[in-house]
């Protein structure tokens, strides 16, 4: 605990923390504090399997066309719920993660980078195509490029992973406690500074989940 | 459609039919290809990528024939790549990966007449000769 391990590492993929371990989540500018109550695994298998063509309701993907970004139902979860997730694709497509529409992932000032087809074979455990989903109405969206000269009927994507049950921290103020002294605590807790969650929150796991 | 070959000396690339088929390879869907007499378009380079052609297999159902592979040069002419084949009245023929040299097809944006289009291309001599590849993409 108290350090971030196992996100990104160029390895198989597995819990970032352990059940009654705190997290820590950076999310919409801020960071939020959980503690984990429950880890299962999310394997690789048919229902986690998704033809965004079908999806789009599309006939194709066009020739080096793209499908715009959509969210995709399987990865919903509701609040209090977490999904650890890496991907690829099955076809000779490319995708690129958008943290709700708005905010690409994986990604430099100027350029996204995509998951494609050869991702697996520098990146076997795809390590690099990590991504978070926390909570309800927090989807993450999925675009889609064609890369050939011919329009494809499918752009298969394969996702798997791992699913947390969490729940906020209350941080447990001594009594006396002023309304002025408790703002600053919760205002230092959401910027993460480190000796406050300490003192309140304990060892924690530091998870930067969505970098907008 | 496509898969990653994991393995030999095509390892981390994407195998594939050639991505048109029907007379001249005038559809942009991956298949059969009929020759027309002329030049038939096999495969199409995408846009950013190369390959290298690891199968050839044919079919003559008319007379004795012969067979260029190769690429279009900016001033539209076939530019061979691999031997000339004889495609023996009433018989099939095939090239495999360890019988084709590892000829990369790629754009040449040089202007005419020493670049090339990167796509692979058939002279047959005679038409309704049917062909499929199978090529190697590296991206």
């Amino acid at each position: 605990m108290g350090t971030v391990a196992n996100i990104y590492d160029n390895g198989p993929i597995s819990p970032i923390a352990r059940v009654k371990d705190n997290l820590s989540i950076y999310t919409t500018k801020k960071w939020f504090h959980y503690r984990v109550e429950y880890i299962e695994p999310w394997p690789r298998s048919s229902p986690l399997r998704v033809d965004i063509v079908a999806l789009a309701g599309a006939a194709n993907i066009a020739a080096n066309g793209t499908l715009a970004k959509r969210i995709v139902p399987l990865l919903q979860v509701t609040d209090g719920e977490m999904l650890h997730v890496r991907f690829e694709p099955l076809d000779d497509v490319e995708g690129a993660v958008y943290e709700q529409p708005g905010t690409g992932k994986f990604i430099s000032r100027n350029t996204p980078a995509r998951v494609d087809l050869a991702s697996s074979l520098r990146d076997p455990y795809l390590a690099g195509s990590t991504f978070f989903i926390l909570g309800f109405q927090r989807e993450m969206n999925l675009e889609v490029f064609n890369p050939n000269p011919i329009a494809l009927f499918q752009a298969r994507f394969q996702f798997r992973g791992i699913r947390y049950i969490i729940e906020t921290i209350v941080p447990q103020l001594p009594a006396g406690t002023t309304d002025k002294q408790r703002e600053e605590v919760i205002r230092r807790l959401g910027e993460g500074d480190k000796e406050t969650v300490a003192q309140y929150i304990g060892p924690t796991t530091w998870l930067p989940a969505e970098g907008r | 459609m496509s898969y990653l070959i994991q393995s030999g000396r095509y390892a981390g690339m994407t195998a594939k039919a050639g991505n048109v088929s029907g007379p001249a390879g005038a559809f942009a869907i991956p298949g059969l290809v009929i020759t027309i007499g002329v030049l038939s378009l096999l495969h199409t380079l995408p846009v950013g990528r190369s390959f290298y052609v690891t199968k050839i297999m044919w079919y003559n159902p008319g007379v004795a024939a012969t067979l260029a592979f190769g690429t279009l040069s900016n001033a539209a002419a076939l530019v061979p790549m691999f031997p000339l084949q004889n495609a023996l009245a009433g018989l099939n023929g095939a090239l495999l990966e360890e019988e084709l040299t590892a000829a990369e097809f790629m754009l040449n944006s040089t202007a005419a007449p020493n670049g090339w289009d990167g796509n692979l291309y058939v002279a047959a001599s005679i038409a309704l000769i049917q062909i499929t590849v199978e090529v190697a993409e590296k991206s």
